[in-house]
This record gives C-alpha cells, structure tokens and sequence, in this order.
C-alpha cells in the first residue's frame, strides 16, 4: 500500500530477503508501482535493472555464505526497498544489513577486450550508474543505504 | 526477449565464448531497445554483433 510523507508525493515500501526469488519477486513489485504510476516504459526498465543489479550484488556478497559466521546465522539478509515519488523524480532506496560496499565508488566496468580474455560478471555497477541519474551510498550502523534517483 | 541485466550478459558471454570454440559466432538479431541499450552501455556489442534483418550477413560472417 502506498504511504504518504512530508518528503515524498507517494511512496512505498517492501522489505525481501536475500534470496534470488525475493530479487524476481522486487522487480515484479516495481513493475507493479510503475504501471499503477503510468511511467514510461524506458524509465520502469531502468528501475527494474538498478534495483536487480543491486540486489542480486546484495545476495551474492552481502554474506559470507561459504564461511558463515555465528553473527550471519543470527542476522539474516535483509533487504527493503522505498519507492518515493518526487514532483521531478523517483528515487528508490535499498538498505541492506550485509558487509560494507560503497556502491557509488565501485569501478563501473565493461567489456573492454577481446572475447576470449572477456571474463563475464563485474558489469552490474556500470549499468547502475548508466541507468540512473543519480546515485549516493551511505554506511549506516546497521549495513549500507543507496538511494538511486531516476528523473521523470 | 524484452529484460537483460548482467546475470543475462554473463550467459550470453560465456555462450559467444562456446560458439568461438567451435568455430562459430553469436551474433544478436533484433533486440528490444531497452536490451539493446544494456547491450551497447556495457560495450557489450564490441564483442557479439548486434545485427537487425537489414544488415548484409556478409558485414558480419565475412561470407
């Protein structure tokens, strides 16, 4: 259900966990809010890859699954996602309780050699940043916080 | 095909990889815009042609 604040026109908000399903799952839900907001279809993609980028990064690194530790076993992925309508934008922000990573100043890579020297994967942060028009990280006590804005 | 982030690059990557080993060439007929501009933002077309049906076959296969 959408919720009203001081900041934002309308906004919603789910939290998900850590799991591939959950990532199929959000991007389902932003589908959903963004027909029920008539964006354009360009505009509803570029959310919908940001927000996979970012929580799949979240669910492949977030933990430590190869050696869990007593505090993961205790402190499962958790991962909630706002939606806020702003008069000239839609900012989604996605705070995790996994291991520190300063998405805005991760390298944004691409593919920049010949195929067989391509080794596939590390192309998410550069479509996160190519799709939005702007992002901010911030460390919080319990994880991380990027708010990623698209104009409309 | 109408989405692609990077978990579907991958595939593609390491599919134009199988097809070079065996003497072959993906190439990528058509894609949606959306698809195509993840393809093209990642440079991902610098290594797997994005052709459309009006491209001569022989740009891309050399035939």
């Amino acid at each position: 259900m959408p919720y009203s604040s001081h900041t934002a026109e309308t906004g919603w908000r789910r939290v998900f966990s850590g799991s591939i399903a959950d990532v199929t799952a959000a991007s389902a839900w932003v589908e959903r809010i963004a027909a029920s907001l008539k964006l354009p279809g360009k505009l509803t993609f570029a959310m919908q890859v940001c927000l996979e980028e970012l929580m799949s990064n979240i669910a492949r690194h977030g933990k430590v699954h190869s050696f869990p530790t007593e505090t993961d076993a205790d402190n499962p992925l958790s991962i909630s996602v706002d939606i806020d309508v702003l008069a000239d934008r839609i900012a989604m922000t996605i705070e995790d309780n996994g291991r520190p990573f300063d998405v805005e100043k991760a390298p944004a890579k691409v593919v920049d050699q010949p195929l067989e020297q391509v080794r596939p994967g590390g192309l998410g942060i550069n479509l996160i940043k190519s799709f939005s028009h702007n992002i901010e990280y911030r460390r919080t006590d319990a994880g991380n916080r990027v708010t990623v804005d698209f104009m409309r | 095909m109408t989405f692609l982030a990077s978990l579907g690059i991958r595939t593609l990557i390491v599919g134009a990889k199988a097809a070079a080993n065996n003497g072959g060439k993906l190439v990528l007929l058509n894609p949606q815009p959306n698809v195509e501009s993840v393809l093209r933002s990642s440079n991902v077309d610098t290594v797997m042609p994005i052709i459309n049906d009006a491209t001569p076959l022989a740009t891309v296969f050399g035939v």
